[in-house]
C-alpha cells in the first residue's frame, strides 16, 4: 500500500517540473512563431464580436454553413451574387436589388433570364468579372462534366437545380434557361457567390477555402484560425467604396463574454446582444440597435396526432399565451409579439390576419368544446441554443407557466439542433409540439415547413400548397406577394403553430460606430458604417 | 555484481515495452469507446451540413459521400487505418483536414493548461503555508480562500474575474489570445493571465488544503522537535516539512492536469480561447464525427503520454519502485 501511494506521489512530483518545462517551451515556441497572421490595422477598423463558434470553409457555397451570420459577416463582404437583398431602407422589408447583374430581362413564359452584367468590375486579384467568369463559376457548381466541378458546393445552391443551361451572349450578357418557371430565381441567386476563376485555377477549392477571392466591398486579409478573420477595404470596389478601412470578426460564442468584450473595448460591435445586458450597456454609453425582422419563433403543433389534430386545441394554444409579457418583460423589448404566420417585416404580412389575442377564458372554452374540460398534457421538444434560438429555455419555461393556467400541462424536452431534426426526419418523435425558430424569407424553400407530406410538422392544407405553387411561377412581384399573403392567412386560420414572437436581432456597439441603421433583415450593409 | 547490473537493464526494457503495449491498448480502447459513443447520439451529419431545406435523397447522398452509409465496424476499421498512417481525417463541418483544425486548438489548450498548472502550484504552496501561520487573521483569510474557490463554479469565477479586471478595472484584455498588431511572448502572456488564474484557483485551493493538512500533521508529530533538537536551521526545517508534504499535494496537481486538458472548456468559452474544449462541443453539436473522434483521441494520447513518461521517470528516479517493480 505504502509503495503504491508513494509511487503515485512521485509520479505527481515529476509532473510539476514537467509542466513547467513544457509551458516554458510552448510559450517560447509561441513567441517565436507568433508573428504570423497579423495585418496592419491602421485607419478605421471595426471589430465585431460574433456568436459564431468557428469559421466555416471560406469557399463560396460552404460559407452558408456558418448560417446567416457566416454569410452576413464573411460571405457578403468578400463575395457577391448576381442579385442581393435590398436593405437600403430600414423601414421596409428587404426585397431584391441588383448586384453583379446590372439588370435583367425575363421571358414571358418565365423560362429565360437574360442578365446584363455590371461592367468595370474586377475580382480582388485584378482579373475581370464578365460572362466567362460567371459561366466558370456556375459550371463549377452544377456541371459534373466540368473539370472544376465541385459537387459538395453545388448542394448548397438549391436554386441551381432550376437551371437547365447557361450561355454567354456577349462578354457582358449571359442567358440562363430554366427547366421550369421559378419566380424566386432572382431572389435566390443572392448568395450564389462568384469567385475569381484565376484564383480557382491556381489553388482550387481548397485554396479558396482558405483565401477567398471575390468582387465584394472588402478584401480578405488574414485568418487566425478559430479566433479572428480580417478584411481590408476594397479600394477598387465598383460600387460605393466603404468608409471602413478594416473589418475584423472575432469568434466570441459566449454571450456574457461578448458583452464583456464590448465593455472592455476589445470589440466595437456585438451580434446577438443579451436582452438583459442592453439597459446596462445603454446607460454606460453604448448604442443598442434592433429592428423586427422575418424571424418566426413559435411552437409547431403536430397536426396529425392527438391532441393537435383538433383545430380547437391548436386555437386554444394561441389564445392561452401572453406574448406581450414574453416580448416586453422577459425579453426586454428585443422581440415583438407574433399573432400570425408572417412577421410584420415580411413582404407577405397583412395586419388584418392578426386574429389571435391573449384570452385565457376563450382558450379554456375551446378546450372544453374539444373534449378536454380538465385540460391536457403535452410533450414539447425544443432546441436549446444556437443561432436564432433566442432565450429558448426561459421563453419555453414562461410559456409552460402560462399554459398551465389553462390546464395545458407541458413537459419540456431540451435537445440540440442535430438531435431535433434527426428525430423529426425519422418521424415518431414522441413530441406533440416542437419549438424552433426559422425564417420565412425564402418561400422557395418552404416545403420542409408547410408542404403536405413533406414537412416535418405534419401540417397539411392543400389550398395552401396550391397557392404557394402558383406563387412559385408568378413573376409579377405584387401578384406573387398577394398569393403568399393569402396562403399565410390560411395557415394562420388553421393555427398551424402557436405563434409567439419575432426577433429584433439586438446588437450593441460603441458610440464610435457611426452610420449604421439596422434594416428589417439579418442582412446588413457596412458601406455607410464608419468609426467616429 | 554482473547480475545486479545486467538483469535490471533487461527488466527495464521489458517494463518499458510492457508499458508501451498497455498504452496502445488503452488508446485503442478509448478510440473504440469514443467512436461508439458519438455514433449512438441521435443526429444526422448531413442535416447539419445541408440544412433543414435539404431533401432526404440529398442527405443520403452526402452521408454516402462522407462514407457514413457503410457498416459501423467497417467505418471504424477504415478510420483506424487512416489514423495509423498519420491521417486524422477530414472535418466536413470546417472544410479542412482535421489536423489543420486541431493543431492550433491543441496549442492553445496546452499553453493555457500548463500555465494554469504552474500558477496552481504557486497558489497552493503560498496559501498552504499561510494556512498554517500562527496568526489567526491570516488563517482566516486562507480558510475563506479555500471555501470560496473550492465551492464556486469555475464559470462564475471566470466571469467575475473578467468583469473585475478587464471591464471595471481594465488591466487585462477581455479574452482572446493576442491583440491585433501586437504579437509575441509578452502579449500572449498578458492574455493568458486572467484565464490561467480562473483555471488555477480551484486546483490551487485544493492543493493548499492538502499542504495545510500535511504540514499541520507534521507540526503535531515528534519529527519537528527532533529535527530542531539536532540544530537544523529554520530554512532547512522548512525544506524538510515541504519534502514530506509535497507528494500528496502534487498528486492533486496530477489529477488536475487531466481536468485541465478537457475541463478548460468553460474558461476557453468565456475568454474566447479557441482550444480543444471548445472544439469538442462544437464538433459534437455539428456531429462532425471524424473531428470528435480525433479530438478525443488526441486528448487521450496526451494523457497516456504524460502518465507513461511519469511512470518511466519514476522507475529511473525512485530506487524503491525499481526494486519492487522490476
Amino acid at each position: 500500500m505504502y509503495g503504491k501511494s508513494r509511487r503515485r506521489s512521485m509520479r505527481a512530483v515529476l509532473l510539476g517540473p514537467l509542466a513547467i518545462v513544457i509551458t516554458t517551451a510552448t510559450l517560447l515556441a509561441g513567441c517565436s512563431g507568433g508573428s504570423s497572421g497579423s495585418s496592419s490595422t491602421s485607419g478605421q477598423t471595426l471589430v465585431i464580436g460574433s456568436q459564431m463558434a468557428s469559421f466555416p470553409s471560406l469557399d463560396t457555397g460552404a460559407i452558408t454553413l456558418a448560417g446567416y451570420e457566416g454569410q452576413r459577416l464573411i460571405g457578403n463582404l468578400v463575395y457577391e451574387g448576381l442579385t442581393k437583398r435590398d436593405v437600403s431602407d430600414p423601414n421596409k422589408p428587404a426585397g431584391v436589388a441588383p448586384a453583379l447583374a446590372k439588370s435583367w430581362d425575363i421571358s414571358s413564359n418565365g423560362l429565360a433570364y437574360t442578365f446584363h452584367l455590371q461592367t468595370g468590375v474586377t475580382f480582388h486579384d485584378g482579373t475581370p468579372w464578365n460572362a466567362d467568369a460567371l459561366i466558370y463559376n456556375i459550371h463549377r457548381y452544377m456541371d459534373p462534366k466540368d473539370p472544376h466541378y465541385d459537387k459538395a458546393l453545388g448542394t448548397y445552391y438549391a436554386v441551381l437545380t432550376y437551371v437547365k443551361d447557361v450561355k454567354k451572349i456577349d462578354v457582358n450578357t449571359v442567358a440562363f434557361e430554366l427547366n421550369k418557371p421559378f419566380s424566386f430565381f432572382l431572389a435566390d441567386l443572392y448568395n450564389v457567390y462568384f469567385a475569381s476563376p484565376a484564383s480557382l485555377d491556381k489553388a482550387g477549392s481548397s485554396g479558396q477555402a482558405k483565401h477567398p477571392v471575390g468582387t465584394g466591398p472588402f478584401v480578405f486579409a488574414s485568418l487566425n484560425p478559430n479566433q479572428e478573420i480580417t478584411f481590408d477595404k476594397n479600394k477598387n470596389y465598383w460600387g460605393t467604396v466603404p468608409k471602413l478601412d478594416h473589418i475584423v470578426v472575432d469568434l466570441i460564442p459566449d454571450p456574457a463574454a461578448r458583452t464583456a468584450a464590448l465593455r472592455s473595448g476589445r470589440v466595437d460591435w456585438i451580434e446577438a446582444a443579451q436582452p438583459d445586458d442592453l439597459a446596462g450597456l445603454k446607460s454606460a454609453g453604448f448604442q443598442t440597435t434592433g429592428n423586427a425582422f422575418d424571424w418566426e419563433w413559435s411552437w409547431q403543433l403536430m397536426a396529425s396526432e392527438k391532441p393537435f389534430n383538433d383545430i380547437r386545441v391548436r386555437k386554444a394554444m394561441n389564445y392561452a399565451i401572453d406574448r406581450k409579457a414574453i416580448a416586453d418583460d422577459l425579453l426586454g423589448g428585443t422581440a415583438v409579439p407574433a399573432y400570425q404566420t408572417y412577421a410584420a417585416a415580411s413582404l407577405y404580412y397583412n395586419a388584418a390576419d392578426n386574429i389571435y389575442s391573449y384570452d385565457p377564458q376563450k382558450a379554456k372554452d375551446l378546450l372544453t368544446q374539444a373534449g378536454y374540460p380538465n385540460g391536457l398534457s403535452i410533450k414539447v421538444g425544443y432546441i436549446t441554443a444556437g443561432s436564432g434560438a433566442m432565450q429558448a429555455k426561459s421563453m419555453n419555461e414562461a410559456l409552460q407557466a402560462q399554459l398551465a393556467k389553462v390546464n395545458i400541462r407541458v413537459t419540456l424536452e431540451p435537445v440540440d439542433f442535430s438531435g431535433m431534426y434527426a428525430k423529426l426526419a425519422a418521424g415518431h418523435t414522441g413530441w406533440q409540439a416542437v419549438n424552433q425558430a426559422f425564417s420565412l424569407e425564402q418561400p422557395s424553400s418552404w416545403s420542409w415547413i408547410f408542404t403536405c407530406g413533406k414537412n416535418y410538422f405534419e401540417y397539411c392544407n392543400n389550398q395552401f400548397d396550391a397557392l404557394r405553387a402558383k406563387a412559385l411561377t408568378t413573376t409579377d412581384d405584387a401578384a406573387r406577394a398577394k398569393l403568399l399573403t393569402e396562403a399565410g392567412h390560411l395557415a394562420t386560420e388553421d393555427a398551424a403553430w402557436m405563434y409567439v414572437v419575432n426577433d429584433t436581432a439586438p446588437r450593441a456597439m460603441s458610440a464610435k460606430v457611426k452610420g449604421f441603421k439596422q434594416p428589417k433583415s439579418w442582412w446588413i450593409d457596412f458601406n455607410n458604417v464608419s468609426m467616429g | 555484481m554482473l547480475d545486479y547490473r545486467g538483469a535490471p537493464r533487461n527488466r527495464l526494457i521489458r517494463f518499458v515495452a510492457g508499458r508501451l503495449v498497455l498504452a496502445v491498448i488503452t488508446a485503442l480502447f478509448v478510440a473504440v469507446v469514443m467512436f461508439l459513443a458519438v455514433r449512438t447520439l441521435p443526429g444526422d451529419p448531413a442535416m447539419n451540413l445541408l440544412g433543414t431545406n435539404s431533401t432526404p435523397q440529398q442527405r443520403v447522398d452526402l452521408n454516402r459521400a462522407m462514407g457514413l452509409d457503410r457498416p459501423l465496424s467497417m467505418q471504424f476499421v477504415i478510420w483506424l487505418g487512416h489514423v495509423l498512417s498519420g491521417n486524422l481525417g477530414y472535418s466536413f463541418s470546417q472544410g479542412r483536414s482535421v489536423r489543420e483544425v486541431i493543431v492550433p486548438a491543441l496549442d492553445n489548450t496546452l499553453v493555457l493548461g500548463l500555465s494554469a498548472s504552474v500558477l496552481a502550484i504557486v497558489i497552493g504552496v503560498v496559501m498552504g503555508n499561510l494556512a498554517t501561520s500562527s496568526r489567526r487573521p491570516v488563517r482566516r483569510i486562507t480558510d475563506w480562500f479555500e471555501a470560496i474557490f473550492l465551492s464556486a463554479p469555475q464559470y462564475a469565477v471566470a466571469l467575475v474575474l473578467m468583469i473585475g479586471f478587464a471591464v471595471v478595472l481594465p488591466v487585462f484584455p477581455a479574452g482572446g489570445l493576442s491583440s491585433r498588431g501586437a504579437v509575441g511572448f509578452t502579449d500572449e502572456l498578458w492574455h493568458l493571465i486572467l484565464p490561467s488564474v480562473a483555471l488555477a484557483l480551484a486546483p490551487g485551493a485544493q492543493m493548499a488544503r492538502s499542504l495545510k493538512t500535511s504540514i499541520s500533521s507534521l507540526q503535531s508529530s515528534d519529527l519537528l522537535p527532533a529535527l530542531r533538537g539536532r540544530g537544523l536551521s529554520p530554512l532547512r526545517l522548512t525544506v524538510h516539512v515541504h519534502h514530506n508534504a509535497l507528494p500528496p499535494m502534487i498528486t492533486v496537481l496530477g489529477i488536475q492536469v487531466g481536468g485541465m486538458l478537457g475541463g478548460a472548456l468553460f474558461i476557453e468559452s468565456i475568454f474566447s480561447i479557441p482550444g480543444l474544449g471548445n472544439l469538442v462541443v462544437q464538433s459534437v453539436n455539428l456531429r462532425d464525427y471524424q473531428l470528435v473522434q480525433a479530438v478525443a483521441l488526441v486528448i487521450a494520447l496526451i494523457f497516456i503520454a504524460v502518465l507513461l513518461t511519469s511512470d518511466l521517470l519514476n522507475v529511473v528516479l525512485d530506487p524503491r519502485i525499481r526494486v519492487s517493480k522490476l
